[in-house]
This record gives structure tokens, sequence and C-alpha cells, in this order.
């Protein structure tokens, strides 16, 4: 077993746990935190075949942007579960249905 | 834009400053509509030297619709608008009819601003119905005339205006409907050769009658609807086509027996649409038949003479008769009318140069006598809103002036020599009594019809204005009945000289139809 | 219109047919300034009337003057000209036309002179004086047209105006309906004369007289024999009509409803006389068969005409039926060949029964001056009359002059051509025989009565002893113009010698126009004036010795004229009303009807019952509109389904998410055999 290969499977296992958070979990949070994990999940991918794409370092620069990216969304996430919480007291997705008020 | 655009779409023009006329100032209306009828009738006049080689005087043409059918050819629709002597006198008569109509309309109240709209709407249609040469484009004159009368008759009309505006309605439509076959038949059969050989399908009347004008003669294409030997439903296509037409103008005309719209819609209608409707509307039947009719079937037209000059008759003695039963002087009027309008199929049934003559001559001279017996009606009616012949009487006395005018109006309608309905009675006689196409039987037949109509005229006359007027039954129409106004003067002297001016000395007039006539003739008859 | 057609190049000829023409113009356009200024003009309107008429008559004088005896102008203009259809005003001054128009004039204007005093106190008078001028006009331009329809449109227009003229009175119902009557009766001759006229006018290809006269003198006429005999009746037809033959007799006494000098104008030269004189300008276009009809309907008419005579109360419908009596002989005449005697004859009438109406008029005024306080007696009835002689002698004399002409006795005008009719007719019956025996005998008849019924008349007037009635003579404004026409009655009018009218003098100028006459017979003639002669004595006497039941004896038959009046109320008037009610029911109820019913059997007018429309409503509602309405439902269940796939929970929708990309995963894995 190479690397690049056992860095894949852990993206994968990391990755299932992130959807199996993100169906499950009724808080809005944990949802949140399952998304960051499936990002994360797919940034090693985007590793791992860039170290077998040598000498492209297109994976890796691609990675950056999506732990930039990922850092800007989970600001913006926080910041709507905030208000969410504000609005309803809770931060239950499955409450949430209403978009009018 | 050409003279005779002008004349069909100065009403139109003249709608807009009737929009604009604020409520309280509703008085302008009428002086507007007038003024645009006035103008129009100037026009018209001004057109009578108009000068031009053959039987079209003027002559306006733009391409309006080009469909391209693929490999089927083209098909063209033109804004065509023609003016020969026929048209002339018919466009002239409608823009007197029109300027008679609004200052018949003088007090009319009501919703005055929707009633003018109308009013010069109607006045569009008619002279566009009168000068449109495309086939489609007269239809489209043809349709829109329906609306404002309707409306007309259903909102200012009497009691049972509702009964009588549907009516028109419907039987008007059901003409259209007829004619609209036809139209669609026409459409592609007649080609008027486009560059490079390929086919145009054209409704230009004036290529389809071979007159000469507009173009080369469009040829009938073989194996179209209405080649000559073509059958639909084992009829001969052409018969049928003409028997179609026939039936959609007889109906305008009207002829009987589909005539019993006409005095339903005379009686409910206001005095000023009975002028139109008597004095115009029914000379469109008159002109469909010259112009659509025989001009897009003459074969058919002078196998069918003695078929058309038969049902002339009929309305002939059949609306004199029926006239002479009725009691309400409106509805009497009208059946005069169906009995006069007879003459006009008889004349051109008989296919001489006389009867057609007779045919157009009738045309106008009805217009002029039949608007004004309704207003002689309508002076009546205003004053004591009663039209029962038998409860008046004795009206000389009150009222010698209007029993003047009156006498002029039914010496008129029974065709006096001297006035102006004895010269086409006389003319389509003529014509008729020569024809070899017609059983002599049918004009020594339609003369009883003179007989008949001066009997149900005078009968009319002597209980109106002889006797003594009796207080008793109706005193409070003694104050009433008072003479003629200087606003009725002024609608009916003028019809009286042109009664007689066309009666006395009809030679001009008649000139002015020569061309038109011969050119038709010898389409029809070669 | 020939090119040769036109006004007469000669100055002479020119001024003569100018002179014509303009006659009845001028008339026209007085009449029409009277009307017009009738307000302003009063009492002037009629001076104005008066003088219009004398200078007719003097042009009138002028034109016999220049065309007489054999002369003619013709002169045209035109009036309808087009190609194939050529319509001229042609018209021709000859003999005939022009003493025509002298008697025309003439005795118009001494009916205007009349009208003057008889009329005073009428209103409206300006109205009378235009319709006179407007039917004096019409009846010169009858005289004056050689080309037919023109001749038609005067015809007409005399009809119009005796309407005009019968129904002056307006505010006397009856006057009304008498003017209905005239001008409908007119009007069914006319019919007849008009399809005459165009039937000829299209088979023999020209309405001109003159023409026709030429085609018809070299037998190129064109016609066949069937249809020129049906022509010839057609236009006989409308002789019928103006010159009041039975049948188309009924509308002359009623006619008697207008004022008195307009009986005497259209009883004496014009209207009546009309047809006899169209009949006199188109005998050339008469088959035998159509002569012996128009002899036998004159024979009738003339003896059914002096029989209803007989029965008579009022002054003034005696009159009008020796009119018709009169007018009856002029036809047998026609018929029989003499016709320069009828013509005669029309000359010789129109004197001596314009003075018997103008007299008769007289003593209606009188009686109605007397009867003032009375309104209910009749001032026409002649029971109520008597012993006028001693208090109005003038008017006697005046009254029995022309009586006597009209009796036919021998040195009298009317005995001159009476009897050329009756020789002509006996001389006829002769050679011909057939139905001229029954014709002649009639008219004989008719000629042996007239004395009778006027010796009736006469004595119910004049004679008797006096009733103590206060009546006037004559005026003198209304005495002249009987001065003036009464000795027109004596023979020296026609002829010098008394007994042969064939001398006649005036003959020279009616015989051209009239295509000559029969000759008759000397014996045959000598026989009839000798029995006239005798039988209007006898008459007269017969009629003298009756004086006493005269005035007792009611005749119901005779007054009603025969029952022929109601017989043609019950035969065509009722007929004909029934019909036309019947065409209105039948109109209304069956065509009128039957569009109601399409429009019922389309959309029921209250939306109940049964209707195209109810059909299609249900049609629609439950078929058109339910499979919509299914298909909507379906939509509408498939679209609850699809709602709770859509429950607003993202995670949800997560998961169909992964599923579907699952899906998509193995598809692809399956498809493409690997990713």
């Amino acid at each position: 077993m190479t690397v690049p290969s056992l860095l894949s499977l852990a993206g994968i296992g990391l990755f299932c746990t992130g959807v199996y958070l993100v169906l499950t979990r009724r808080n809005a949070v944990m949802a949140l935190m399952g998304i960051e994990l499936m990002l994360n999940a797919a940034n090693l991918n985007f590793i791992a075949f860039s170290r077998r794409d040598l000498p492209d370092a297109e994976g890796q620069i691609v990675s950056i942007f999506v732990m930039a990216l990922a850092a800007a969304e989970t600001a913006v996430a926080l910041a709507l579960i905030l208000n969410l919480f504000k609005r309803q007291g809770s931060a239950e997705l499955d409450t949430a249905s209403r978009l009018r008020n | 834009m050409g003279k005779l655009s002008i004349l069909v779409f100065l009403p139109v023009a003249a709608m807009l400053p009737v929009l604009l006329v604020p409520a309280r100032r509703s008085g302008w209306l009428r002086w507007i509509a007038l003024a645009a009828c006035l103008a129009q009738t100037g026009l018209a006049l001004s057109l009578i030297p108009a000068a031009g080689s053959g039987p079209w005087l003027l002559v306006e043409q733009a391409p309006w619709l080009d469909l391209s059918l693929g490999s089927a050819g083209s098909l063209r629709v033109e804004y065509l608008l023609a003016l020969d002597g026929i048209s002339l006198a018919l466009v002239l008569l409608t823009s007197l009819m029109m300027s008679i109509a609004v200052l018949a309309s003088w007090q009319q109240m009501q919703r005055p601003k929707a009633y003018f709209l109308l009013l010069l709407l109607l006045d569009c249609s008619l002279v566009g119905v009168f000068l449109a040469m495309d086939f489609l484009l007269f239809f489209i004159f043809y349709e829109l005339m329906l609306l404002p009368m309707f409306f007309l008759i259903g909102l200012w009309g009497g009691e049972r205006r509702e009964y009588a505006a549907i009516k028109f309605f419907i039987y008007t439509l059901a003409g259209s409907v007829f004619m609209l076959l036809v139209l669609a038949g026409v459409m592609f059969s007649y080609s008027a050769g486009g560059a490079g050989g390929e086919t145009v399908y054209t409704l230009n009347l004036l290529q389809i009658t071979g007159t000469g004008a507009g173009g080369q003669a469009a040829e009938l294409l073989s194996g179209s609807v209405f080649a000559p030997g073509q059958t639909i439903l084992g009829l001969d296509a052409r018969l049928l086509g003409f028997w179609v037409l026939l039936i959609a103008f007889a109906i305008k005309l009207p002829a009987v027996p589909l005539h019993t719209w006409l005095p339903d819609a005379h009686v409910e209608a206001p005095t000023p649409v009975s002028v139109i409707l008597a004095g115009v509307l029914l000379k469109v039947g008159g002109y469909g038949l010259i112009r659509i009719c025989y001009g897009l079937f003459p074969d058919a037209g002078v196998a069918m003479s003695g078929w058309v000059a038969g049902i002339g008759v009929t309305g002939m003695l059949y609306g004199a008769l029926v006239a002479m039963a009725q009691t309400d002087l409106k509805r009497m009027v009208a059946y005069s009318s169906v009995s006069h309008m007879g003459y006009v199929l008889l004349g051109l049934a008989s296919l001489e140069a006389a009867g057609v003559y007779g045919a157009v001559f009738q045309l106008v001279a009805h217009g002029l006598v039949s608007a004004m017996l309704f207003l002689i009606a309508g002076v009546l009616y205003d004053r004591v809103h009663d039209r029962q012949i038998a409860n008046f009487g004795g009206l000389w006395e009150l009222m010698p002036r209007y029993a003047f005018v009156t006498l002029i109006g039914f010496f008129a309608a029974l065709g006096l020599p001297g006035l102006c309905a004895f010269v086409a009675e006389l003319l389509v006689y003529l014509g008729a009594f020569s024809s070899e196409r017609i059983p002599v039987i049918y004009p020594a037949l339609g003369v009883l019809s003179i007989v008949l109509g001066a009997a149900y005229f005078l009968r009319a006359y002597r209980q109106l204005f002889f006797g003594v007027f009796d207080p008793g039954k109706t005193s409070a129409w003694r104050d009433k009945l008072t003479d003629l106004t200087p606003r009725e003067y002024l609608m009916l002297i003028p019809l009286a000289l042109l009664i007689f001016w066309l009666g006395i000395y009809p030679g001009p007039a008649l000139e002015r139809l020569e061309a038109p006539v011969q050119a038709w003739l010898a389409w029809v008859l070669g | 219109m020939n090119p040769a057609d036109g006004l007469p190049a000669s100055p002479g000829e020119l001024r003569i047919a100018l002179l014509a023409l303009g006659m009845p113009l001028a008339l026209l356009l007085g009449g029409l300034l009277i009307l017009l200024a009738g307000r302003r003009l009063r009492a002037q309107g009629g001076y104005l009337a008066l003088l219009m008429m004398g200078l007719a008559f003097i042009a009138s004088l002028l034109l016999l003057a220049a065309v007489w005896p054999a002369g003619t102008v013709r002169a045209a203009l035109p009036w309808i000209e087009l190609p194939g259809l050529s319509i001229p005003l042609r018209w021709r001054i000859d003999g005939l036309a022009a003493l025509m128009l002298a008697l025309v004039s003439g005795i118009a204007a001494l009916v205007h002179l009349y009208s003057l005093a008889y009329l005073r106190n009428e209103r409206h008078l300006s109205r009378y004086w235009a319709y006179l001028a407007l039917f004096c006009a019409a009846m010169m331009g009858i005289v004056l047209m050689e080309h037919l329809i023109p001749v038609f449109m005067c015809w007409e227009l005399v009809g119009m105006s005796s309407y005009l003229l019968i129904g002056f009175w307006t505010e006397r119902a009856q006057a009304g309906r008498a003017a209905q009557a005239a001008f409908l009766v007119n009007r069914i001759g006319d019919a007849g004369l008009l399809a005459g006229i165009l039937l000829l006018t299209g088979m023999a290809g020209s309405g001109d007289l003159g023409r026709l006269h030429g085609l018809a003198g070299s037998g190129a006429l064109g016609i066949a024999p069937g249809w020129q005999t049906a022509i010839a009746l057609l236009l006989f037809l409308g002789c019928m009509g103006k010159s009041a033959q039975v049948p188309l007799h009924l509308w002359l006494p009623g006619a008697m409803e207008g004022p008195t000098p307009v009986s005497a104008l259209i009883h004496a030269a014009t209207m009546v006389a009309a047809g006899v004189y169209l009949l006199g300008r188109i005998w050339f276009l008469m088959p035998p068969q159509a002569e012996a009809f128009i002899a036998v309907t004159g024979g009738a008419t003339a003896l059914l005409a002096a029989l209803s005579a007989l029965g008579q109360w009022d002054i003034k419908r005696v009159l009008a039926y020796s009119t018709i009596s009169q007018l009856g002989l002029m036809m047998l005449g026609m018929g029989a060949g003499a016709r320069d005697m009828a013509l005669l004859h029309l000359v010789t009438h129109a004197f001596f029964k314009c003075a018997l109406f103008l007299a008769a008029g007289v003593v209606v005024h009188a009686m109605a001056h007397a009867g003032a306080s009375d309104p209910q007696d009749d001032p026409q009835d002649m029971r109520q009359m008597g012993g006028l002689r001693r208090r109005m002698p003038w008017t006697f004399a005046l009254y029995l002059l022309p009586m006597l002409a009209l009796s036919g006795l021998p040195l009298t005008s009317g005995f001159l051509s009476k009897d050329g009719i009756l020789a002509g007719a006996w001389t006829q019956a002769l050679h011909s025989g057939g139905w001229m025996w029954p014709a002649a005998l009639a008219g004989s008849a008719a000629a042996l009565l007239t004395p009778v019924y006027m010796m009736r008349q006469l004595q119910l007037i004049f004679g008797g002893p006096g009733r103590g009635l206060q009546v006037e003579d004559a005026e003198p404004l209304m005495r002249i113009p009987l001065l003036l026409l009464a000795p027109g009655s004596l023979w020296l009018l026609v002829a010098f010698s008394p007994f042969d009218a064939a001398q006649s003098p005036l003959l020279a100028g009616i015989a051209p126009a009239a295509g000559g006459g029969l000759h008759a017979e000397p014996a045959v003639h000598a026989w009839v004036s000798a029995a006239s002669a005798l039988g209007v004595a006898a008459g007269l006497w017969l009629g003298y010795r009756a004086r006493a039941q005269a005035r007792s004896r009611e005749r119901r038959g005779l007054l009603q004229g025969l029952y022929l009046e109601a017989a043609a109320e019950r035969a065509v008037q009722r007929p004909v009303l029934e019909l036309a009610a019947l065409a209105a029911r039948f109109d209304r109820r069956a065509v009128d009807g039957l569009v109601n019913a399409i429009g019922r059997l389309a959309v029921h007018p209250r939306g109940r019952g049964p209707s195209l429309a109810a059909l299609a409503s249900w049609l629609d509602t439950r078929w058109v509109d339910g499979l919509i309405n299914g298909l909507a439902a379906l939509a509408a269940r498939t679209g609850r389904a699809a709602r709770r796939l859509q429950g607003g929970q993202v995670q949800r929708y997560l998961l169909y998410m992964l599923a579907a990309v699952l899906l998509a995963v193995c598809w692809l894995v399956w498809k493409g055999g690997g990713i």
C-alpha cells in the first residue's frame, strides 16, 4: 500500500463520516461540522492524487483554495446559524422550514 | 397618403379629437363629427371631375401581406383602394348620409362620446367597403361595419333593441360566413404571375375581374377550386360560389326571404341610425352583388339571370303587400325598402345596359328617398313618441310644412316622374322588358308593384294628414305637434333637392356611370 | 338620338318650338313662385296665376296660327343620352296639338278667372294656384311630347296633381279618400300603360311616336301580331284609367270632392281628355281586335254611365256620370275608326261641359250661402233645390244652352260631333259587323238617355215652384267665364253647316294627326242624324214629363252607379287588403317565425328548454370540460403525491441527492464499465 492510496482511503472514510453527520444530525452546527469533514476529505484526495502526478502541484494549490473557501464558508454559516438561533431559540434544522418573517 | 385613403380614414382621424373632448364640453362632439363628415363630403365631391383613362378614376395600391408558401408559391394581399363612377356615387351617398345622420343626432344626450365614436367608425368602414378592391380588405371593412352598427342599435335603440341588434348581427354575420367560405376558395384560385414563373396567389379584384387597372389580369388557375368544371359535393363549383355570395349579399340587400332583420332593426334603431341603415347599409348588398358576386362568377351570373330576377320580383311584390298591412309607420317604410331593393336584383339580372344603370341608380335613389322617409317618421316620433299611423290624422292643419315635405317624400317613394326613384324604376323596367334572359312575365308582374306602392303610401298619407285632428283622443299632442324646426329643414331640404335634381335631370349623373357600367357589362357578358 | 335631332335650324320653327316648350315650363316656374311666396302674395297670387294662364292661351293661339292646319314642327332635347339607351325629350306641334293646347289653356284661364271669385275666402290659396299650374303644365306636356316615356311622365304628373286638387280641402276625410281613389285607379291604368310602352320600346326599338308611325306605315314594326294586340290593350288600359272607362271610371264621381272649378277643369279639357287624345296619337298601333275592344268598352261605358246618371241626387255627380258617358262615346268613335269625330267631340264637349260645371258651381255656391244657417244641408243635393229659374235667370240661361248641347239637340255643337261618332259606329258595324253592333247600339242608347237625365236635372234645379230659397245670382266675375263658354255650345263652333260635321274646318287640323277618319256613308249619316234629332227631342220631352216623379223617386241601383263601386271594392280592394294581411301574417309567422325558431333552436331566450346551446352546454360540461377537469384532478393528485417529497427538510433533500448520485454512479459503472 502506497501513501497516496492510504490517504485516499482515509479520505473516503472521512467523507462517509461527513455525509453521515450531515444526514443525521438535527443540529445545524453538527451538520456544518459534517460538511467541513466532507470538504477536508476532498482535500485529502486532492493531495493524495497530486503526489502521484509529480512534479505538478495543482492538487495542492486547489486544496489551499478549498481551505480558504471552507474558512469563509464556516464564517458565513456560523453567522446564519447564530441568526437562526436568535430567531427561533434553537439551531434545529427541521424547524427552519419557513422563509418568510 | 392618397385621396382615397384620406377619404376612408378621415373619420378615424376625427375620432381622436372626439376622444379628447372633456365630458362637460360634450356639445363639441357633434360639431367635430359634422365637420369630419362634411369634409369627407367635400373631398368626395372634389373627386367628381377626377380624370382617368378607362373606368377607374383613381387607384391606390400598396403591398400589405406577402406570405411565402414555400414551393407552392406565395400569397399576396394588397392594400388596394380604387374609385370608379359606381363607388364614387356610393361614397358621396355615404358621406352625405353621415352628415345628415349627425344632424339628426344633434340632440343625442345619452353617452354622446361613445355614440359619435361609433358613428365615425361606421363611416370609415362603409367608405372602406365601397373603395376596397382587394377581396380580403373588402371583407375586413365589411366585418368592421357590423360592430358599430350592433352597438348603435343595441345601446341607443327602442324597447326591443337587444333583440333587434342581435338579430341584425347574427343575420349579417351568417352572410359574412358565407362570404368567407368563398373568400377561402378564391384565395387559392387566381395567380397574378410573379417573377420567374412562380405562382403568386392574389385577391386583387381589379386583376381578377380583368378590368385592366392595377396590373395585368390575373389568371384563373386550372385545377383550383373555382376553375370551370370543378365540382363541390357534386355541384358545379362556380354556380355554388355564385349562390353562396348571392345569399351573403341578399341578406344585406335584403331580398325576400332573408329580409326579416330589416323591419326589426329599423323600428328599434334611433332615427339617424335608421337613416344610415336604409340610406347606405343596404346599398352594400347591391354593391357587393355588382362587384364581388357578378365580378367573380360572371358566367354563373348570366346562367342564373332568371332566378335572380325572380327573387327580385318576388321581393318587389311581397314587400309591397306586407307593407300594405303595416300599422307602424317605420315598419311600413322598412318593408317598402324590401320592395324597392327588389328593383336592384331585377335590373342586374336583366344584364342590359338600361337595367344595370337602373340598378345602380336605384341604389342611390333609394338611399336618398328612404333616408328622407325615415327622417319624416322620426319627426313624428320625436314629438309624441308614437309611430302608429292610425293614431294620427288631420296633420295638414297642425303641420302644413311637414305635410308638404312628406308629400314629396311619399310621392318620391311611390315613383312619381320628376323624382329620382322613377328614373331608376323606369331604367330597370326598360332593361327587364327588353332583356332576353328573363321571362317577360317577371317585369310584367313587377309593374303591379307600382300600384301596390302607391296604395300603401297614399293610404298612410291620407290617415296621417287628411281629415280633422281629433283633439279628444290625443289632446296632449296638439301642443307637441309643431311644424318643422330649422334643423329638420336642414336635413330634409338637401335630400328633397337632390331627389328633384336626379329625377328631373339624371343625365349628368348617369353619364358618370357610363364607363364603369359598360366595363362591367363587357366583363360579365364577355 | 339622331344627329338630325335637336332644335330646328330655321329661326321660325325654333321660335315655335321654344314657345311651345316654354309654356308649361313658365307655368311650372310661376306655380313654384306662387307656392314659395304664397304668404306675401296673398290675393295677388291668383292674379299672377291668371296672368300666366292668359299668356299661355295667347301663346297657344300664336302656335295655332303658325301651324294650322297641317304644319308640323318637331324639336328635341336630350334627357337621358347613353350608348344603347336614349330617351330624348322630343316635342311636336301640329294642328291637333296646337288645338289641344289652346283648349287646355283657354279653359284653364277661364277656370282661373272663375276660381278668383269662387274660392275668394279660402285659405291656402297659394297651394291651389300652384297645383293648378302643375296640372295644366303636365297636361300640356302630354299634348306636346312625342316620345312615349316623357308622355308617360306627364301622364303621371297629371294624376298626381289631380290627387292634390281633389284633396285640396284636406280637412275633409272624404276628400282624402276620393283623391286617393283617383290616384290609385289611375295608377292601375298607368301600370298597364308603362308595361305597354316598355314592351313596345323593347320590341320595336323605339318609343318615339314619329318613328313608330313611320315603321308601322312601312310594316316594319317587327312585332308579332299577338304581342301587338297585347301591347295595344295595355296602352288602352292607361287610356281607360285617365278617361274613366268602365271599370276604371270609379274615381271620377268621387273626384267631385274637389272644388268645383277643379271639377270643371278635370272634366272638360284636361285629364279625362288625355286618354282620348293619346289614343288619337297611337291609333296606328291598334290592330282590329284591339279596336273592337275599345269600341265595346266605350259603348258599355257610355250606356252604364248614362243609366247611373239617371238616379243621382248630387248636382255634380250627374255631370260626372254624363262626362263618363260622353267619354265612352268618344272611345266608341276611336274604336270604330271615326277618330276625327271623337276628337272633335272632345273639343265640343270641353266647352259645354266646362260651362255646365261652372254654372253648377254657381248654384252650389248660392245654395251654400243660402243654407249657411244649417250646415247639415248638403248644398249639392238637388232635392234641396227647385224653382231657381226665377231667382237666378242668368245662371238658368247659361245652364240651359250647354245642357241642350250635351243632350245633342240639333243646332248645337254636341249634335254635330256626337252624330259624327254614331254615324261612324253604325257604318263600321255595317262593314265589319261582329262586336261593333252591340257597341254601336249601346252608344246610341246612351245618346238617347242623355237628354232624359239632363232634363231631369234641369227640372230638379230650376223647374217647379220656388222654394223660398234666398239665393243670389252669379256675381260678374263668375258670370264672365260662363258667358264666354256658353256660346261654344252652338253649332257655329264646329261648322257653318248645322247638320254635317264633316265640313268642319276644325277637322282640317285634327284629321292629319289622327290619320284621317272613317267616312261615314251618307245614308247612314242621314238616318242617324234624323233618328237622333227625333230621339233627343223625345228624350227631352220625356225628361220634362217625368218632372213630377223626378223629385220623389229613388232608384237605388242607379244612385249607387249600378253597384259597380261596391263590386269593385268587394272584388279588388278587399281581396288585395286581405292578401296583404295574409302576407304580413305569413311574414311574421312563417318567415320571421322560421328565423326565430332557428334562433330558439340555437339558444333558448331564457336559457331553458331544449336547444342546441343547451346540448352543447351539456356536452361541454360533461365531456369537454369533464376531460379537462379530469386532467386537472390528475395533476392535483400527482402534485399532492409529489408534495410529500418536498418536506422542507434539507437533510432529506441531501439524502435524495446522495441516492441520485449513487444511482448515477452505478449506472455509469454498469454502462461504461468504469468511471
